[in-house]
């Protein structure tokens, strides 16, 4: 968040918004006086997409092309498998048509000593039997990945389904090889119906 | 003054309809020119011709409307108006569609086309007639789009040479609106006749004046007559206002000019808003939801059919298609039902147009061409658009700011995705607004809404920083919540003891979102007295369900009243009194507050009798985070617990940093930080359970109905509805009618 005073950069057009700039954002190492640049820009910088991709796609320590950054440590992948998401950390997915969550580990506070210590005081804590907190952690490196809060029985919420080949194709106009009518469409019951016994 | 010469129009078609085409006529043509673009306007002549003229001809309109709102809300004698501008003014067309609004509850421009309509599709330039001069007022949901009989409006039609060019309308949120239970969101309302006084658009006046029967409606059917009747008047001084402006506007540009700029205007604000999406979001459906809970049980005395616990389910879902266009869905919330908080769709759609102002609007023209750009969904018999005219409506504000914040969510996806990690944010907030109604020791009757809570929440995280707190509202972007002398001036019994920001109150992740804030108030002198409560998202769940990367969802509202004290004793004799809910706590505990009986409400109090030397506490507004929190930079925790926000445990617990107390300043420790947060990874890999085990286990809890029944209920009633049935049992993997036994009571 604080950045040094000699490092700050003047952005008052969309071309100012270099790559080192968008690097830097990914760093956590922009001024507040710089966000806020960032948010009077005029316009945006139609290519930001691609500079952001490059300086992730450097970040991470996998090879798989990123197509999307989905979440703060998600990215839908083109992997050898096809379009999967995975973690930076390298932990995969699976297929992102199908909610991600269920490959994710859950951890269920449903009881008021496991909800206050979150919610720390019982008069605003979530109250159990109406609502239950699911925490949803990566296997692989243990983040917690999204925290949602529920009545009991409800389906995990399947938060982002881009539609990748009209982004792709008729946005950027850059079409992915492997594009193809079906893509675009949600898969997660298929899997849990693969779970019954 | 420049004569109306303009080349460009003399080449546009005349669409200037003549002086006796009908209201009803220009409708029709307006539906059936108005497809894809606005109106037929399917190129910017006027712009493109001389884009100095046309920018000035808008900002004349835009000056015209903000100067309405600046200076006449000191018409008013609500802090509600006058301080903190909860009202709004609009410029639509004729056939009813806003062409520029001014600052404040920018949400309301859904309603004004919806009442317009309703008054063409009626007849009414027949009977009562609609000639210059006339006054037309109400407050009605169902037929006005009103957000809730709260908010009141007031139009007047603008002529220019003998024709109907334009309306001016003008609305705020009232101090009382004469419900069953006083104040301005009433709850426990089963149907529109316990809402309170609910006037379709009626004629309220002529030559620029009220009728006096009118007056006297407001004087006899609420319990705040000062304080509606000078409202009215601000809203009719606002619209004349107006209507002066837009007779200078078209002395100077002509009336060719006006027709066809106003409709230029609307095409080109539905084209920024188009292009805003195109610029920011990815095509696709991002999802998020929010409940509701009611506990009605214990009306049954009363009101039989509404006897019961709710728990209100609504899923917002916000779909962007290749074409940016942008349907904000509600598909499969819960079915209406007899309590306060149903909305018609007015309620929902003005809930989703801020969401898109806050997203898609920057740059553009807010006016009828958003509302025309975006499609908002709810079913037919939902929450948000019930199959029964006479639904309660009191409070649609409780659910619909949830669709709010699911949509600022669900928009901030596509930033990240894209990039513009500058416009991520949680928008999450919920509101409280204590309110009831007594007799003064005087002998004078009182109805009252303190809206301090309207005027500001916390902000959420943004995914760079932590949220404000009282920075923000989303429907009013004036936000303010008053002075605290202005609200006891016009709330003569409720003396505040304190505005404070509530400890450990927000959202935690790696950037939290703004702590919420309590007022608290000591009761003095009340005469009788109840207060009650409207509001949004209660405690007994969260603002929003899902949080934004693994920051948790914002806590909701609480109330607590305490009773039969010794804070007379302790005012008399000049001793200390606590000032938030907290500090109550701690002067019980150590005994320098007596209390003999209290409540909490983490759901919505019905009336409650308030005496002398009793305490009303009540906390609202809490942000949502961002991110894990172990991930919080450890000296922005240590900031916290210095400032007051965080405890030491919840530094320990949830973000996993070592803190000694004892240390003050110095107590953050940075070696003991690292190994904790180590030790909450694996812990978490332990307790964690893959979701395939958990969803095994789950089901058979799910197909044996083994919830609470208000719970079973809100399953079984959403499933009525074809998205939620196919989402529920195809998840768990159950039979297509699939059901539970004991399915929540409707009638
Ligand atoms: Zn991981």
């Amino acid at each position: 968040m604080s950045g040094e005073q000699s490092r700050l950069e003047t952005i008052e057009r969309p071309e100012e918004v270099s790559p080192r700039l968008v690097e830097r954002m990914l760093e956590g190492d922009l001024s507040w006086e710089e966000w806020r640049q960032l948010l009077k820009l005029p316009r945006k910088d139609p290519d930001r997409i691609h500079k952001y991709l490059r300086a992730l796609q450097s970040r991470v320590g996998f090879a798989d092309r990123i197509l999307m950054r989905i979440s703060d440590h998600l990215y839908i992948v083109q992997s050898p498998a096809g379009r999967i998401v995975k973690c930076d950390c390298g932990r995969e997915f699976g297929d992102y048509r199908v909610n991600w969550k269920l490959s994710a580990l859950v951890y269920i506070r449903d009881t008021a000593p496991s909800i206050t210590e979150v919610y720390r005081c019982k008069d605003f804590a979530p109250e159990p039997g109406w609502s239950e907190v699911r925490e949803y952690y990566c296997p692989g490196c243990a983040t917690q990945l999204c925290v949602e809060v529920v009545p009991p029985g409800y389906p995990p919420i399947f938060e982002f389904l881009p539609d990748l080949d009209t982004f792709y194709r008729d946005w950027l106009e850059q079409p992915l090889a492997d594009a193809a009518s079906d893509w675009y469409t949600d898969r997660t019951t298929c899997v849990t119906a693969s779970w019954k016994d | 003054m420049t004569p109306p010469n303009d080349a460009a129009l003399q080449e546009a078609p005349a669409r200037a309809a003549s002086a006796t085409t009908s209201l009803k006529t220009l409708l029709a043509e307006r539906d059936r020119l108005s497809t894809d673009c606005y109106y037929g306007v399917t190129t910017l002549q006027l712009k493109d011709a001389d884009p100095t003229r046309y920018e000035r001809f808008y900002s004349a309109l835009r000056v015209g409307l903000f100067s309405a709102r600046e200076v006449s809300k000191f018409v008013s004698a609500s802090p509600g108006s006058r301080e903190m501008g909860e009202l709004l003014f609009g410029l639509l067309t004729p056939e009813g569609d806003p062409i520029g609004i001014s600052q404040g509850l920018a949400g309301s421009l859904a309603s004004m086309p919806i009442g317009v309509r309703w008054m063409i599709v009626n007849d009414y330039e027949t009977n009562p007639g609609i000639r210059e001069g006339d006054i037309f007022s109400g407050d009605d949901p169902y037929t006005m789009g009103a957000i809730h009989p709260g908010d009141c409006f007031t139009y007047l039609p603008i002529f220019y040479a003998g024709r109907l060019v334009a309306w001016a309308t003008g609305m705020n949120h009232i101090m009382d609106v004469g419900s069953m239970i006083g104040g301005s969101w009433p709850p426990f309302s089963q149907d529109t006749f316990t809402d309170g006084f609910v006037m379709p658009l009626s004629k309220t006046g002529e030559n620029y004046e009220y009728h006096a029967w009118w007056l006297q409606v407001w004087k006899r059917r609420t319990r705040a007559a000062v304080f509606n009747i000078l409202d009215e008047k601000m809203r009719l001084s606002g619209c004349q206002m107006i209507e002066r402006k837009v007779h200078e506007v078209i002395a100077e540009f002509g009336l060719d000019y006006f027709v066809e700029g106003t409709r230029e205007i609307i095409e080109d604000g539905r084209r920024d808003v188009k292009r805003n999406i195109r610029a920011l979001a990815v095509p696709g459906r991002a999802r998020n939801a929010g409940f509701r809970t009611a506990g009605y049980t214990g009306v049954g005395v009363l009101f039989p059919l509404a006897d019961r616990e709710y728990l209100i389910h609504f899923p917002i879902e916000s779909r962007v298609d290749g074409e940016a266009g942008l349907m904000i869905d509600t598909a499969g919330a819960s079915p209406w039902g007899f309590h306060s908080y149903n909305g018609f769709p007015g309620a929902l759609h003005g809930a989703a147009y801020l969401s898109v102002m806050d997203g898609y609007a920057h740059g553009s023209k807010i006016n009828y061409g958003l509302m025309h750009h975006v499609q908002v969904g709810a079913e037919k018999g939902s929450v948000f658009n019930p199959d029964y005219e006479h639904a309660a409506a009191s409070n649609p504000w409780a659910t619909t700011v949830g669709v709010i914040s699911g949509a600022i969510n669900n928009a901030s996806r596509g930033f990240l995705a894209r990039g513009y990690l500058e416009e991520c944010w949680t928008g999450e907030a919920s509101w409280d607004g204590v309110q009831g109604s007594g007799i003064l020791p005087n002998g004078q009757g009182w109805g009252f809404t303190n809206l301090q809570f309207v005027g500001g929440s916390a902000m959420g995280a943004f995914a760079y920083k932590d949220g404000l707190p009282t920075a923000w509202t989303n429907w009013n972007h004036r936000s303010d919540i008053g002075n605290a002398e202005e609200w006891e001036y016009v709330t003569p019994a409720l003396y505040y003891i304190g505005r404070r920001l509530v400890p450990e109150y927000c959202g935690h992740g790696k950037f939290r979102g703004g702590v919420g804030h309590s007022a608290t108030y000591v009761i003095r002198n009340p005469g009788r007295l109840a207060v009650n409560r409207g509001g949004g998202t209660m405690a007994r769940g969260t603002v929003i369900a899902n949080g934004m990367a693994g920051g948790y969802p914002a806590p909701g509202v609480f109330v607590k009243t305490y009773h039969e004290t010794n804070m007379q004793k302790r005012m008399a004799a000049g001793e200390p009194f606590p000032s938030s809910p907290f500090e109550i706590d701690e002067f019980i505990g150590n005994g320098q507050l007596k209390v003999r009986r209290s409540t909490t409400w983490k759901q919505d109090t019905p009336p409650i009798e308030m005496k002398d030397g009793d305490i009303y506490t009540h906390a609202s507004g809490a942000g949502g985070g961002w991110g894990d929190p172990l991930e919080r930079l450890p000296k922005l925790v240590a900031e916290d617990i210095v400032n007051g926000w965080l405890g030491v445990e919840t530094a320990r617990e949830v973000y996993g940093v070592k803190f000694d107390a004892a240390a003050g300043g110095e107590g953050l420790d940075l070696e003991g930080t690292a190994k904790l947060r180590a030790t909450i990874r694996k812990r978490r890999l332990q307790r964690g359970v893959p979701v395939k085990d958990w969803w095994r286990v789950e089901r058979r809890r799910v197909m044996a109905g083994d919830f609470i029944t208000t719970v079973r209920a809100m399953h079984q009633e959403c499933m009525t509805f074809a998205r939620y049935r196919e989402e529920f049992t195809g998840f768990w993997g159950l039979e297509a009618d699939f059901g539970f036994d004991d399915e929540g009571e409707r009638t």
